[in-house]
Formats: C-alpha cells, structure tokens, sequence
C-alpha cells in the first residue's frame, strides 16, 4: 500500500508528472521555434546548450527575474489569478491524457467522461484569456480578448464534435479507453481521418499558432490579450502556453493515433515502448502544427469565423454521420 | 461521510449563486456563475452521477459561460 502511494507520488511529481512535462513542454519550444527557423532557412535558438537547447529555459529564468508590473488601472485579483490558473489548468489537463503509464496501463487520473472533461478545460483556459484581457484594461488586451472570445466560439464546437465522434466510434468516453481500441483496431483510426484533421486546424487557432494568431496579432495589436503582463506572470503565461502545446500533440496523438499503445517487442520493457511510441507520434503532431503555422498567413478574425462556420462545422457533423454509417453498417 | 460533504457542497454552491446574482461587476458575475456550475458537478459526482456531472461541466461550466462572455464583450466598459 505504501510502495504503491510512493509510486503515485514520484508519477505525479516527477516522471509523467510535474517535472517531466515542464522540460517536455520547454523542449517542445525548442523543437518548434527550430523547425519553424530551419523553414524559414534561420539557425533558430544557438547559443545556450547543445543547438540552443537550453534557450527556453534561459528565456524562462530571465523573466522570472523581470520586474513584476501591475497597471494602476489593472483589476489586481483577475490580473493575478489569471497566470496561476492558466498554468494550473493545462497541468490537471495532462494527466488525463495518456502520456506514459508506469503502474497501470491508463493516464494517471483517467476515469469514464475524462474527454468531456479535457473539452470543458480547453474551453475554460480559452474563458481565462479573455478575463486577463479584461482585467488588465488596456484598449489592445481588451481587443485581444474580444477576439479570442470570437475565435473561440468558431472552433470550439467543431473540436468538442471530433473529440466526441472518436468517442462513439470506439464506444468509450475515456480517452485512455480510446487510445487503447484505437491501437487494437486501427481501421477505425481510418475513419477518423477527416477528424484528425479538423482536430489540428482547431487546435492552431486553441493555441493561437499563426494562421488562427488573430488574438495576438503582433502587427496590429502589440502582444494581444497578454499586451500588459511582464515578469512573473509573463514566464508563467509562456510556460503555460508550451504546456498547451505538448497538451494539443499528446491529446491528438491519443485520441486519433493510439497514444503510447503500439506493437511491443518481447525484449523492450513495456514502459519503454510506451514513452518511445508516446515520444514518436506526439512529435510527429508536433512537427506537422509547427509545419503549418510556417506555411500560412494570418486570416482576418471575420474570415476566421465564416471558415469556421461554413466549413469546419460541416465537415465536423459530416465525421459524425460518417462514424454512424460505418457503425449501422457494421463495418467496425 | 456522503452527508456531512454534501452538506459543505450545498453551501458552497448556495454561496456562489447569492454572489452570482449580488456582484456588480459583469465579468466577477460570470466568474462566480462558472465556479456555481463546477460545484453542481462535483455534487452529481458525489451523487455517483458522472456523466451527468461531467456533462454539466462542459454545458454549463464550458458553453453557457462561453455565450456569457461573449454577451459581455458587448457591452461597454467603463472608463478610466
């Protein structure tokens, strides 16, 4: 009972845990900003580390150590709660997600209705934003935020809609559950092609990644809803904003591509194939968002809305007859 | 054990419900409102209702606030 209590305790804070996501979600920063660099033929981060590895990290401890400045106007509780939720909320969002089981074959607190509940805090840190940009009343945060909001409204009911169709197709609202049908059958990861890639386009415009960068536009509203945070609370929000970003790679890898399940070996450790199957398709997803924020200009907000609503929502209900057919006709 | 936690659940979601209503701030109201729709779910959870608690998550707490919000971006601030 002990040994199993001291098991969770290092899970959670340190190797699937804390710990372990916060150098992932930095060295996917890393990983992002190069690849983006290495498209645009620049070096990308060089100087710190083996090929700027460590450049994240130096960029984090700086503003740590930036002064902390609150606006007289700002409204000092939102402006604050703000950055900890924000950090807190893709955090609890990772342990849903299978990332690498050690003592049992599922995500750390993975229980039956885990995926409405990822949907309900991807909706929440995208509510946050917008009370941080309210609360620190400055006219570009404030524009920022009703952007957001906007944006917001667009993609979030096709991404709740795909998210829930790989639900019904393997017949499960777990999405460690998922993850695991989807490895066993992986015809019906064939189905949910036309999901997977809905699923991206929603999460470039969750993690505001440059086609769907409209709440941040640098060249017309400075840094967007984030405009007066500095110091503290700005490392926070970056760190929190990295942690989306491994959130968004391992949730798709998990509910589309199988997550950490895959052909084993009988020599590996099971443990092993776990993080090196978690570690492939996560970056894979990673690799391709990078891919596309480099290949794209930034869309209007209006244009953003009516590609929304006239296209991802179609082909969003069209997956979800899609699934139904193929389960009336029996073919999963 | 269940009593005494739902107990402590209705006062908390009572508590949140007056504030809903009593707080003049729009963007505090909504604030309230979601944390009110959380503690509805945590108590269907202790109910042994979970989907019904999760799916008042994402309803309530998650595309109820949403269209709040954006009701609340229309309206004006006042000015400083």
């Amino acid at each position: 009972m002990v040994f199993w209590g001291v098991v969770a305790g290092v899970e959670l804070l340190i190797f699937p845990g804390l710990f372990f996501i916060f150098w992932l979600a930095l060295f996917y920063q890393w990983a992002d900003r190069k690849f983006h660099a290495k498209l645009q033929t620049r070096y990308g981060p060089l100087h710190i580390g083996a090929k700027g590895l460590l450049q994240p990290f130096a960029d984090f401890v700086k503003l740590l150590g930036k002064e902390d400045i609150v606006p007289k106007a700002a409204d000092r509780f939102l402006f604050t709660l703000a950055p900890i939720m924000l950090l807190v909320l893709p955090f609890t969002a990772m342990f849903l997600v299978p990332t690498v089981p050690i003592h049992s074959n599922v995500a750390f607190a993975a229980f039956e209705g885990d995926i409405v509940v990822m949907i309900f805090i991807l909706t929440m840190i995208a509510a946050l934003k917008f009370m941080a940009a309210w609360g620190s009343t400055n006219r570009f945060s404030t524009v920022g935020g009703v952007r957001l909001i906007l944006q917001l409204i667009g993609y979030e009911i096709p991404l709740a809609v795909v998210l829930l169709s790989a639900g019904m197709i393997t017949g499960s609202l777990s999405i460690s559950t998922i993850a695991q049908r989807m490895d066993a059958e992986p015809l019906k990861a064939i189905f949910l092609v036309p999901g997977l890639a809905i699923a991206i386009i929603c999460f470039l415009a969750e993690l505001e990644k440059v086609p769907f960068d409209i709440p941040a536009a640098e060249q017309e509203i400075v840094a967007g809803w984030q405009t007066e945070f500095s110091g503290r609370r700005l490392a926070f929000l970056r760190l929190s904003s990295d942690i989306e970003l491994v959130l968004a790679s391992t949730l798709i890898a998990a509910v589309f591509l199988g997550g950490p399940y895959g052909p084993t070996l009988s020599y590996i450790p099971i443990e092993l194939s776990y993080f090196i199957w978690f570690f492939i398709k996560a970056f894979v997803v990673l690799l391709v968002i990078s891919y596309m924020r480099t290949i794209f200009a930034r869309f209007r907000i209006d244009q953003m809305i009516q590609f929304a609503w006239r296209y991802l929502m179609v082909t969003s209900i069209l997956q979800v007859m899609l699934i139904q057919g193929v389960l009336a006709a029996g073919w999963v | 054990m269940a009593p005494a936690l739902n107990v402590l659940l209705v006062c908390v979601i009572t508590t949140f419900a007056i504030l809903t209503v009593v707080v003049k701030d729009l963007i505090y109201a909504m604030l309230f409102f979601a944390l009110m729709s959380v503690s509805i779910g945590g108590f269907y959870f202790v109910l042994k209702a979970p989907y019904v608690a999760v799916f008042q998550l994402l309803i309530y707490a998650g595309a109820v606030v949403v269209l709040l919000l954006v009701t609340v971006m229309l309206t004006t601030k006042k000015e400083v």
